[in-house]
């Protein structure tokens, strides 16, 4: 079976995919995203962002390296959520010798061990989004656009506790999946460390659709707030659920939520959910509201925060790619761990040597008309000029 | 001069081609033969790995289905089944939990072949018991092997491990309670090391070979290799590559390590992986190395064969022909008698052959075209004509031999001169020019030029009548020839013809007047002697009548001579001895004929052998006595400058034998013994104008002296009537000589 799909992509390889999109003179990232399976909407926000970071290097002329021009191009690499195959695909990436570097993947699940395989190859890979601190742990090729989830913990306790005064709280995450485990267990420990009680932490595992149990159980212990650190998918189905029963608490999500498709029916129902996000969504910054408007343009429908991340992503590793004036992949990495503050859509990146940046972090309303800024949460250590 | 190449002769290049085509049929041979035994060494090597690779194989798949057999086995086991139970039922910290993992490392430490044991629950595939503690409470619900465990007993094949990063095969197998229904999952994963191991047993693989796995990412199956600064991109071959893309096959590349190997590469359809077996291109190679020490060796002794034979084979073939280029340059040196050996019935054989013939004909042309050549020079050069060939300039090319004897020049000495040199006088060339222009109207017609007058080297001329041919277009000739024949002689004897006419006329006249006048004399001299008896007393009558008659004598005399001139007095020959002639000589001495004066006649008797004394002459002495007085007569006249005493006559008698036609003065003398008489004055001699006329009959140089001049030409006419012949000799101013030549009558 994994030969078929080793062929599958093989193919994908060789027919000029409608999505690669390449020049004479380029330089190829890997772009390791769901583009289907139960998370292909996090691929596509994601895939948004790469092209509009590649479109506007294109009208800025590309990268000069030396005498040469080089334009970005991106290699497509369908994760299908699967880490075996991310894996694979990875390996394989590397070792065709075609890439410069790798952009994703996404989620932690599969960026973990995508990191290991880099990290043994040398070869440079940035996640826009993969919080899971194991992502980066010891590695020196690999970073990551993004707050890790251990600072997403840590800022939702506070908006809970110091925000909104929430005392109690109850998780309900997917026990099967390192993202939201991690997120719970951080949130958890936060939440307890300043002084709230966690009065439950209900797991369920991935694929599960009936939270009805869940959410009777959460109403039977009636808690100030619902801590909700899973995907899309599966907020979607638990906040209508919980709203459904009669849940009229605060519902939080953690940086998974972004730009819900909710349907309009439902929509009524999502009305006061908060979620922790890279993005502010900020439009009184000129910048950000420019970003959504151009975005709306291009692609209709709701913004997510992966577009921006992405984005960054491939805005960090071009910005090394010009400071380490060459291909090199040693020098591309060296150029990455140097410390240094960058601006990016998604908020001042603070790197201090390490793959994980200091970053704000943003807790998101999601309102009738989308998702609207509501606070900025600094790291406590973060420069204060920034 | 230039060094000639080898290559310039015939023997040369022969050996060249011969040298050069063995080399071409050797050298291919031999890259054949090397080519071939390299594409079998390879073949045999490719054969060798191949049935390796068959076997590792094989082996791949019965070790995997061991272990297969061991999952089956292990999920029979009861010890798993209760503490799995328990396990699940009371969680992961019960003392359950440490007996099944005590349980399952104990299982561990047996199994050799196995990496780790894992118990997944089928609650999300959460890892409930295992030997690693990592992924214990681990959800592994996305792993294959958990999934389809869940169903059956499984072998997830080489996929990457997430967990391990590492290429991992996972056998999995459902643990199942009384119900059959399926509580847990047993995950076996299989040691690669060992597999490696196996794989790697060096049975079949000679000294250098090696066998190794691949995944489908290029990432050898054996960790000790992943991870490795240089592999880490993958290892990469052409073989790796065409296994991956699912090829099976072998060649000869360099491997992921740079060496130049024999690979055989197939991938493992089942079991997602690449085989490869592969081992150093030099090892393979070993063996031809000797074989191409015996191939060099074989080459170059098959090499000086060739050498040997090419000389052979090139003395063979041009051999004859260099015997025929031998013959050829001898017959271009002039010799005709050259044969070549015909040594054999080929082409070559056959251009002997022809050379044969062509040189007897060549030679046959060349002995008619020379004797022609002698033929026709004979005709020209034996003739006593001359021959000239001019050049438009008038300078002689060819000129006969017959002018050496002619006018006395040699041949060589004129060509290139004028002829004009050889004419006597302007006028002559002035006729000779006329002639060429008249001779150059009519071109290879022979015109006649009429008579030239050449000079020879003592400036004597002759008469030559000539005849011109213009043969200048003629490119055989390319000259005017010029035909002359000498006609001076035939002149001359016209001139002598009319002399002799005129004597005999004149002899005739003289004849008939001295008859008639002898008569009258007689008449005369009968009255006298009757006036002298009659009147002997009158002594005046008597000394007149003695005076007549004196005179009549004289007149006798007179007519008597003249009568001789004439062969009117008959001439009465006899055969005598030389010894008569002689004696009659003598007699003459001391005497003047005609009385007066002495002279000295000196003839060394005593000098004349017997034999010649008495040699036989047919000749009348009296007429012969008569000549010889009128000779003495005119030695003596020669000598009038000086006193009596001083005059003298030398006389000399020998024997003279003349052998073929000697020709003095334009008479032929026939060949015989003959007395020769010389009789010589000292006297004033004569020019050649004199000497030639001395004999014409009333020639004399003594007019006044009322000489007749018949002396000379009396004494002519006796001795030639007697057959004899008169030469005369003179210088002007040293004296004269005469010769009489008087035939001997055979041998006494």
């Amino acid at each position: 079976l994994a030969f078929l799909l080793f062929s599958s992509c093989a193919e994908e390889r060789d027919k000029p995919g409608e999505k690669d999109v390449t020049s004479t003179k380029e330089i190829i990232l890997g772009a390791l995203l769901p583009m289907s399976g139960d998370f292909d909407f996090l691929g596509k926000d994601a895939l948004e962002g790469i092209e509009l970071a590649r479109k506007d290097l294109q009208k800025k002329g590309g990268i000069k390296l030396g005498e040469d021009n080089y334009q970005l191009g991106y290699k497509l690499l369908d994760t299908e959520g699967d880490p075996e195959r991310t894996v694979g695909l990875v390996q394989k990436l590397i070792n065709s010798g075609r890439a410069v570097g790798i952009i994703g993947p996404i989620m932690s699940s599969l960026a973990i061990p995508a990191a290991g395989i880099c990290e043994n190859a040398g070869f440079p890979m940035i996640t826009p989004s993969a919080t899971n601190p194991e992502v980066t742990r010891g590695k020196t090729c690999v970073f990551r656009g993004c707050f890790t989830d251990d600072y997403q913990g840590e800022a939702i306790a506070s908006f809970l506790r110091e925000e909104m005064g929430i005392k109690t709280a109850i998780v309900l995450f997917d026990v099967s999946n390192v993202y939201n485990r991690y997120m719970a267990e951080s949130f958890v420990r936060e939440f307890t460390r300043q002084q709230g009680e966690v009065i439950g932490e209900i797991e369920y595992l991935q694929g599960e659709r009936d939270f009805t149990a869940e959410v009777e159980d959460i109403i039977n212990q009636s808690p100030e707030a619902v801590f909700l650190p899973n995907y899309r998918d599966d907020i979607n189905v638990q906040v209508k659920t919980l709203r459904e029963k009669g849940y009229k608490g605060i519902l939080v999500g953690g940086d998974a939520v972004g730009a819900s498709e909710v349907p309009p029916a439902d929509q009524p129902l999502f009305e006061s959910i908060y979620y922790c996000s890279h993005f502010s969504f900020d439009t009184s910054s000129p910048r950000i509201a420019e970003f959504i408007g151009r975005y709306r343009e291009e692609y209709k429908g709701p913004i997510s925060a992966l577009t921006p991340l992405s984005y960054d992503a491939v805005g960090i590793f071009i910005e090394a790619i010009e400071t380490a004036g060459s291909l090199d992949q040693e020098k591309i990495t060296a150029a990455l761990a140097v410390p240094r503050v960058m601006e990016g859509l998604t908020g001042p990146f603070y790197f201090n040597g390490t793959g994980d940046p200091k970053k704000n972090a943003f807790i998101v309303k999601i309102t009738e008309t989308g998702d609207r800024f509501f606070r900025k949460i600094p790291p406590k250590d973060f420069p204060s000029n920034l | 001069m230039k060094k000639k190449s080898p290559f310039s002769t015939i023997r040369g290049r022969l050996i060249g081609l011969i040298l050069i085509a063995s080399a071409l049929v050797l050298g291919s041979s031999i890259l054949f033969l090397s080519m071939r035994t390299k594409r079998e060494l390879i073949d045999s090597a490719f054969q060798r790995l191949s049935a390796v690779a068959e076997i590792k194989e094989d082996t791949i798949n019965r070790w995997i289905e061991e272990q297969r057999r061991e999952a089956e086995f292990l999920i029979q086991r009861p010890t798993l089944h209760t503490l799995a139970m328990e396990t699940l039922k009371s969680g992961h910290d019960g003392t359950s939990a440490d007996e099944l993992k005590a349980y399952l490392r104990e299982l561990l430490i047996h199994k050799p072949d196995l990496e780790s044991i894992l118990l997944l629950s089928t609650r999300g595939g959460e890892v409930f018991a295992g030997t690693e503690e990592d992924l214990t409470g681990e959800f592994l619900l996305d792993a294959k092997y958990y999934k389809r465990g869940l169903l059956g007993l499984y072998v997830e094949n080489l996929y990457p491990s997430p967990y391990t990063l590492k290429p991992a095969i996972t056998v999995s197998a459902p643990l199942r309670n009384e119900e059959n229904t399926t509580f847990a999952v047993l995950a076996l994963q299989l040691e690669l090391a060992a597999m490696d191991r196996i794989i790697n047993e060096r049975t079949g693989l000679g000294e250098t070979g090696k066998a190794f796995l691949v995944d489908q990412f290029n990432v050898p199956v054996l960790g000790r290799q992943y991870g490795d600064k240089s592999f880490r991109r993958g290892i990469h071959s052409p073989g790796i590559d065409k296994a991956l893309k699912g090829g099976r096959g072998s060649g000869n590349y360099v491997n992921h390590e740079g060496v130049k190997v024999l690979g055989v590469y197939r991938w493992l359809e089942g079991r997602n992986m690449a085989l490869i077996v592969e081992m150093e291109e030099r090892e393979a190679f070993s063996a031809i190395r000797s074989f191409y020490l015996f191939i060099i060796a074989l080459g170059t002794v098959l090499f000086l064969l060739a050498l040997f034979f090419s000389f052979q084979i090139a003395r063979t073939i041009s051999s004859p022909i260099l015997n025929i280029r031998d013959a050829a340059l001898e017959v271009s040196r002039g010799d005709l008698n050259v044969q070549t050996e015909v040594q054999s019935q080929d082409e070559v054989g056959e251009l002997s052959k022809a050379f044969n013939g062509m040189v007897d004909e060549l030679r046959y042309l060349y002995d008619t075209v020379r004797s022609n050549e002698r033929y026709f020079k004979s005709l020209i050069e034996g003739a006593f004509d001359l021959i000239f060939v001019l050049r438009r300039d008038g300078t002689i090319s060819y000129v006969s031999p017959a002018v050496q004897t002619l006018l006395g020049r040699s041949p060589g000495e004129l060509v290139g001169t004028p002829m004009n040199e050889l004419l006597s006088s302007d006028t002559e060339r002035k006729k000779l020019k006329e002639a060429v222009l008249s001779a150059k109207e009519t071109p290879g017609e022979t015109c006649l030029g009429g008579n030239l007058e050449f000079i020879d080297t003592h400036k004597e001329s002759h008469i030559f009548a000539s005849s011109l041919c213009d043969l200048l277009s003629d490119p055989a000739v390319k000259g005017i020839v010029i035909n002359s024949r000498d006609i001076s002689k035939e002149e001359e004897l016209k001139r002598r013809l009319a002399q002799a006419q005129k004597l005999e006329a004149v002899g005739r006249l003289a004849g008939r007047i001295a008859h008639d006048f002898n008569n009258l004399l007689a008449g005369v001299s009968g009255y006298a002697t009757l006036l002298a008896e009659d009147d002997r007393e009158d002594p005046e009558l008597l000394e007149t009548a003695q005076a007549i008659q004196k005179i009549v004598r004289r007149g006798a005399d007179l007519t008597k001579n003249l009568l001789a001139f004439t062969k009117s007095q008959e001439m009465h020959p006899r055969v005598v001895e030389t010894r008569q002639l002689l004696e009659r000589i003598e007699k003459l001495t001391g005497t003047r004929p005609g009385g007066g004066g002495t002279y000295l006649v000196q003839i060394r008797r005593d000098e004349l052998t017997d034999e010649f004394l008495h040699q036989s002459i047919y000749i009348d002495l009296d007429r012969i006595e008569t000549a010889l007085s009128h000779i003495i007569t005119n030695a003596l006249e020669a000598q009038e400058s000086k006193s009596e005493e001083e005059r003298e006559i030398k006389l000399s008698l020998e024997e003279e034998i003349i052998s073929t036609n000697r020709e003095i003065d334009r008479e032929v003398i026939l060949p015989g013994r003959y007395m020769k008489l010389t009789l010589s004055d000292p006297g004033e001699g004569m020019d050649g104008e004199t000497l030639i006329r001395a004999m014409d009959p009333f020639f004399t140089t003594k007019i006044n002296q009322q000489r007749l001049g018949l002396g000379l030409s009396i004494a002519y006419g006796i001795i030639r009537q007697a057959g004899a012949y008169m030469f005369l000799d003179s210088v002007r101013g040293r004296g004269t000589e005469v010769q009489l030549l008087f035939p001997v009558q055979g041998a006494p």
